[in-house]
Order: structure tokens, then C-alpha cells, then sequence
């Protein structure tokens, strides 16, 4: 009985392994699948709540089948995980109702030939909006008071947006800076500041929602608020030249503005222009010491940079002139910042350029062009640089120059009509990834006539100029400005 | 057959609810979170309390093992004489322990009192739970695990008007350094505090709290040295703060 089964098993062992010998003569009957292209007008809508969602389409098919097709549209948050997906329509375009809050999503559009069951896709980004979720905030000077305007990304205006929610109370008069708009932690901070006050308010709808002192451990006496910058999870409020710090980053509990740092060769008075790098912090020009200083981000102590080669083109802790403006000009691993200075004779202007990181060989000074021919730009107020160029722009008088700094020569690039008055300037950068306009549109703000208040868009040119040397777009029917402030969607 | 059917038959057997069938205890609660009131005892400083202030009452938590009373019962705390240096009536009153009507917890009140040769070293005051008509002493000395209270029949309190550093220094360090009576003293007088409820579940400050208090103490020791020069310590340690 062993030896039949020892020799059944044998035999099935053979023809197995014989089996594998077999030819494949190949005989199937291949057929080209039907290929199927999705288009439409926009990849990127916004839609305005409570407007529906429209998106229509046009599909080709190489081979239609006889079956035809069935749709799917899906919108799911654009960031962090899709966990809320949802079936918004089943047809060739869509009509919508969006019930989403405002935000950035993402639309997936399925077509599936039902004949062979093959399907292909295309996505959307999709911004859902309220009037006041996303756009220019425009700071208006009133009598008794400032009130805020949205100019939307669909051009809409909304005025007077401020009042309503705070009781009819205005804004305190001079109200004057909104500072960068920024997301951390799913939390969208919009603080207001006036020469004298300050509040954080609600990015919804702007109710007021924490008076200034309430901000801090120990607030400021007199406050005189000047900026406020939020990097990664490290924020700073510059108050009177004194930096008011706090940490996002810990556990749980109370968290307000702690006390500014002390100065490691005492007083000092922090000069408002935000330089930041993750590789070392924030950086600060002391206008008593004309000296750059470094704050680190543990403790947000302030120290001196390293000692200067003979060979660095400059001292960051001895640069001994007055600073105009400082920003950041290249982001990355390796921070490049431009500063601009007078001197204390004031007869002389100049551009120190320096990086956070520098490669081996390489120090932290990077260049200095002495000697800038820049009409103006010792008593400029507005001030942006380029993040893909060397180019400063700068207001004076009626007048937009674009400095192109290695070549060390200003030049105009706009000119508003006489007697205009240039209010603000800021430089289009919404927090959105996908936003192609990010860092080529200036938006500035004019007072015209004595009472016209106006926001026009300028594109820049790859050249640095602004496109077609004019502006895009124009809105009026303000008054006095005072300043402009680009709202990120959330 | 017949076996198996019996043990399935035992199986639907109602089980009894567990009861508490032990006499009614008490003990000194040591929680677990309150890093405070994790030691079997206590230091009570009058140095860090205004110079006015000549009594206070220490409270130290009491719990009861079993079920709650509709009377009022209490809890016999008596005085370890042989370990104790605190002279009853002149250092301290042990009030009576009572452990309301309907309730699980109390405190062991104890009012401490200021004296002059406080001054001149500790003393310290020894209680041990005993057993009364109502409570038998309750847990001997247990540790608290996580999550798990622990509890003890004996506590220590050590009494004087000498700065003493802080149970919970252990976890001050990374904002105050390392601990002198110059240093705490300084402290005191910079922030207005001398108890600091922190590192603990429930604690009432917080981290960025005592970010603060550090760049208060780091802001008055700047204002301080540059009138006085160095602030030195008992050790001759130049205080400062990280």
C-alpha cells in the first residue's frame, strides 16, 4: 500500500513539473480600451458660501462603449487626511450644495466607462469661501474711528466689517497695522494694532476676543504695539522695540506673552522687520547698538552672533548704521536676508545681504553693495522685497521704485498721478501652496484727491517690472486708508 | 454524561456582589499626581509667609476605608511622643478629626504656630492613627502606583521659620536652577510666590507659567546685580537662573 502511494505521488511530482514546459501559443483577442479625457474650464474654483458649487465638463472617448459612463464627485479636505469624504453629485457637471466649512478642498471627478469598468479622474482644488474667509483686509480711517473692508479673491467688496460684530464700537483711530496672517496649529491668529492698543480677534468675523493687555503675563505700560510675527510655533510681539515672546509648542495650560529678553549689552530697541530661520531663530537689528543679535527659540534669549572674520565683508555685531528695512529674500535651508541702511550722516544708503546657514567655506555675510542710487528711499515708509529677485521696491511721494540691488540703481516703476498718496504696500502672499500669484502681485493702497482711498494690484514680471508696467486691477470708493493685509484662507 | 451536565448547570450559578466586609478604617491618603503629598510628611516654613503671620493650619488629607456613616465618626490621631521635638500647645494643636456624616474623606487639621526659637532649627511633630470606636487604623504604608493612590497611618510634619526648599524642587530646576536659600529667598521676593504647584495632574501652573516666573526672577536679578553687583549664595555661589 507505501509503495502505490510513494509511486501515485511520484507520478503527479512528474507531471507538474512537465506542465511547466507547455507552450503558450498566446492566442488572445487584445482590444484598445476606451480613453477617456476630462476637461473644464478651471482647475482651481472658488465658491462663495452660500452659492452653489458649479463646475461643468467635457469628456472625449476614444471608443465609446455602449453601456456609456457613470460620474462621481467627491470633496474631501485638501489638508491632512481625507477622512471626510463626501459624494457630491453623479452626473456629467456639477451642481452642489456646499455644507463644508470654509477652507481648501479637494474635488475628485470619476468617470467610469461601465462597459469595461475602467475609470479615470481628474482633481480640483476648491476654496470655500465667506465674504470674510479670504482676501485683502482693508483698515479704513473713519470719523471717531477705523473700520475694516474685504476686497474677496472674486473681486466682491465687503465694507464695514468690523462694527457690527464689536457693538457699532470702531477700531481706535490710527489703526494701522494688521501683521502677516498666520496658520499654526489649526488656528488662524488676527491681531490689530493701534499706536496705542491691540487686540486679537476672531478670524471669523472679526469680534474682538482678547484686548491687548490680556495678551501678555505682564503687558507693556504704556503699550505701544508695532508688530507681531508668528514662525513655525515661536511667536514674537514687538512692542516699544521690546520682544514679547511665546511658544506654541507646550504642554497644555496657561500661555500668554511672556517677558522680553534682557540685552546682552543692555538696553536695546529691536527694529520691527521680521527675519526668521528655522536653523537659528529670530534675528533683530538693535537700533541703540546698530548690531544684529540672534533670539533663540528655546529659551528666546538673545546672543551675539559669532566673532567676524578680517576678511567678512561686515560685523553683524558692528554694522553701526541705521537700518531702513530688512527681509527675507530667498527661503530655504539656507536663508539669504537683505538689509538696507543710511548711514549717520545720513548721505549714504546701503544693502548688506547675509545668510543663516552658509555652506562649508562660506561665511555668514554674503554681500554689500555701499553707495545706492535710490531716490527717495532714505525717507520711504513702504517697503517689499522680491523672494525670486534682488529687487527692493519702495514708495516716495507719488512714486513705486524697484531697486534692483546689485546693480545698486533705483528706478520707477509706477507713477500715480500728482498729489497721490501712497497709504500701504504690501506683497501678495497667500498661505495657500497651490496660489501661482504667490509673491508676484503688489497690492498698494492711495489716497487720491485728498479723500479717494484706492487698491490696486500690480503683477510683476518676470523682469521684476510690473506687467504691461501698469496695474491690473483697481477698487475704489474707499477713504482713507490705512492699511492692507492679505487674509489667507484658513 | 451526567457530570458534564452538572458542570454546566454549576456555570449559571449567580455570583454574589462583593462586599466590603471589613471594619470601617481610616488612613493618611498619599495621591498619587500631588507630588506634594506623595511623602509620608510635610514641611511647614513661616519664613516664606509675611513677618504678621504667627499661626496657620496645616491640613493633611484623610481617607476612610468602607462604607460611608449617617453619623459623624472619628478619627483617633494621636502624637508619636518619642519621635516628635514639637511641644504641643507651643508649636502646634492637633484639632479633632471628624469624618462627617455620609462622607469618605477628611483632614487632619493641625495649627501650627510661630515661635522664636523657630528661627533657630526645625521641629518636628510625629502623628500616628489609632484605633477609636469608630475607625481601625487603615492601610500601614503603601506607595502610590500609577494610577493608584498609595496611603500611610503615620505622618511626619516638620515645622520652622527657616527657608526650606520645596518638595517639589525636582521639577523647578529647569526654571529656577539649582536650589539655595539665597536663591529660593530671591525668588520669593521676584515673583510674590513661595509655593509653586507645578509638574503634577491639576497642577495650577503651568508650563509657560513658569517660563514667566523664570524671566520675572532672571529680570530682577539683571535689575538687582547692576546696583549690587553678583547676588552670592549661603555657599558663596553666585546665584543665577537658567
Amino acid at each position: 500500500m507505501k509503495n502505490i502511494l510513494t509511486s501515485l505521488l511520484f507520478v503527479v511530482a512528474v507531471l507538474l513539473f512537465l506542465g511547466s514546459c507547455y507552450k503558450d501559443e498566446g492566442n488572445y483577442d487584445y482590444t484598445d480600451i476606451n480613453n477617456i479625457s476630462i476637461t473644464s474650464d478651471s482647475n482651481s474654483i472658488r465658491v462663495m458660501l452660500p452659492d452653489t458649487l458649479r463646475v461643468n465638463t467635457v469628456i472625449t472617448q476614444t471608443k465609446p462603449g455602449t453601456e456609456g459612463l457613470s460620474f462621481q464627485w467627491v470633496l474631501y479636505p485638501a489638508i491632512g487626511a481625507p477622512t471626510t469624504r463626501r459624494t457630491i453629485g453623479t452626473d456629467q457637471n456639477l451642481k452642489a450644495i456646499i455644507t463644508e466649512e470654509p477652507g481648501s478642498y479637494r474635488l475628485d471627478f470619476f468617470v467610469k466607462d461601465k462597459q469595461t469598468g475602467v475609470e479615470f479622474q481628474k482633481t480640483f482644488s476648491i476654496s470655500v469661501l465667506t465674504k470674510l474667509s479670504e482676501g485683502w483686509v482693508v483698515v479704513e480711517e473713519k470719523a471717531g474711528g477705523c473700520d475694516l473692508t474685504m476686497i474677496t479673491p472674486i473681486d466682491s467688496i465687503y465694507r464695514d466689517v468690523y462694527s457690527p460684530t464689536n457693538g457699532d464700537q470702531l477700531l481706535p483711530l490710527g489703526t494701522s497695522r494688521i501683521p502677516d496672517i498666520k496658520t499654526n496649529r489649526g488656528i488662524q491668529s488676527v491681531y490689530v494694532l493701534s499706536p496705542a492698543d491691540g487686540q486679537y480677534v476672531s478670524t471669523e468675523n472679526f469680534l474682538k476676543v482678547r484686548p491687548y493687555p490680556e495678551l501678555f503675563y505682564q503687558a507693556p505700560n504704556p503699550p505701544k504695539p508695532q508688530e507681531y510675527f508668528m514662525n513655525t510655533d515661536f511667536e514674537v510681539m514687538v512692542d516699544n522695540g521690546k520682544l514679547y515672546n511665546r511658544a506654541l509648542n507646550l504642554p497644555a495650560g496657561n500661555n500668554k506673552l511672556t517677558l522680553p529678553p534682557l540685552g546682552p549689552a543692555g538696553d536695546y530697541y529691536m527694529a520691527p522687520f521680521e527675519m526668521y530661520a528655522a536653523a537659528i531663530g529670530y534675528i533683530w537689528y538693535d537700533t541703540i547698538g546698530q548690531r544684529f543679535y540672534r533670539q533663540s527659540t528655546t529659551n528666546f534669549e538673545l546672543s551675539a552672533f559669532g566673532s567676524a572674520q578680517p576678511t567678512d565683508l561686515f560685523d553683524m555685531n558692528n554694522i553701526g548704521k541705521r537700518l531702513i528695512y530688512a527681509e527675507v529674500n530667498a527661503v530655504g535651508a539656507n536663508n539669504v536676508f537683505y538689509s538696507f541702511f543710511r548711514n549717520n550722516n545720513d548721505d549714504s544708503l546701503f544693502a548688506f545681504s547675509f545668510q543663516t546657514s552658509p555652506p562649508t567655506g562660506q561665511r555668514m555675510p554674503v554681500a554689500r553693495y555701499d553707495g545706492l542710487d535710490a531716490p527717495g528711499m532714505h525717507t520711504a515708509k513702504f517697503f517689499v522685497l522680491s523672494r525670486s529677485l534682488p529687487h527692493l521696491y519702495y514708495t516716495s511721494g507719488n512714486v513705486i521704485y524697484r531697486l534692483d540691488i546689485p546693480a545698486k540703481t533705483a528706478a520707477p516703476v509706477y507713477t500715480f498721478p500728482a498729489g497721490t498718496e501712497i497709504r500701504a504696500m504690501k506683497m501678495y502672499r497667500n498661505l495657500k501652496t497651490t496660489d501661482a500669484n504667490t509673491n508676484k502681485m503688489i497690492a498698494v493702497a492711495t489716497l487720491e484727491g485728498g479723500t479717494q482711498g484706492k487698491v490696486y494690484y500690480f503683477p510683476i514680471a518676470a523682469t521684476g517690472n510690473f506687467t504691461n508696467n501698469t496695474y491690473s486691477k483697481v477698487f475704489t470708493g474707499f477713504g482713507k486708508i490705512n492699511e492692507i493685509t492679505f487674509k489667507s484662507l484658513k | 454524561m451526567p457530570l458534564s451536565a452538572l458542570l454546566i448547570l454549576a456555570s449559571c450559578k449567580e455570583e454574589e456582589l462583593l462586599k466590603y466586609d471589613q471594619p470601617a478604617m481610616a488612613y493618611f491618603y498619599k495621591d498619587y499626581f500631588n507630588v506634594t503629598a506623595v511623602n509620608d510628611s510635610t514641611v511647614y516654613s513661616f519664613a516664606i509667609r509675611p513677618d504678621a503671620q504667627m499661626t496657620d493650619t496645616v491640613k493633611v488629607p484623610v481617607r476612610i476605608m468602607g462604607p460611608a456613616a449617617a453619623v459623624d465618626r472619628v478619627v483617633n490621631i494621636l502624637v508619636i511622643a518619642d519621635s516628635s521635638t514639637a511641644v504641643a500647645a507651643t508649636h502646634y494643636e492637633l484639632l479633632p478629626v471628624i469624618v462627617k456624616a455620609n462622607e469618605f474623606t477628611t483632614f487632619m487639621e493641625v495649627v501650627v504656630k510661630r515661635t522664636a526659637d523657630l528661627k533657630l532649627g526645625e521641629v518636628k511633630l510625629w502623628v500616628e492613627i489609632k484605633e477609636s470606636p469608630d475607625f481601625k487604623p487603615g492601610i500601614p504604608a503603601t506607595t502610590p502606583t500609577n494610577p493608584h493612590a498609595g496611603g500611610n497611618l503615620k505622618y511626619k510634619i516638620r515645622l520652622n521659620d527657616i527657608l526650606t526648599q520645596p518638595s517639589n524642587w525636582n521639577v523647578l530646576t529647569s526654571f529656577f536652577g539649582v536650589y539655595s536659600k539665597v536663591k529660593y529667598l530671591f525668588i520669593i521676593q521676584a515673583t510674590g510666590l513661595s509655593v509653586f504647584s507645578y509638574g503634577f495632574s491639576g497642577a495650577a501652573l503651568s508650563y509657560a507659567d513658569m517660563n514667566f516666573l523664570n524671566d520675572q526672577c532672571k529680570v530682577k536679578l539683571a535689575q538687582y546685580e547692576s546696583i549690587n553687583g553678583p547676588l552670592l549664595d549661603e555657599n558663596g555661589v553666585r546665584v543665577t537662573f537658567p
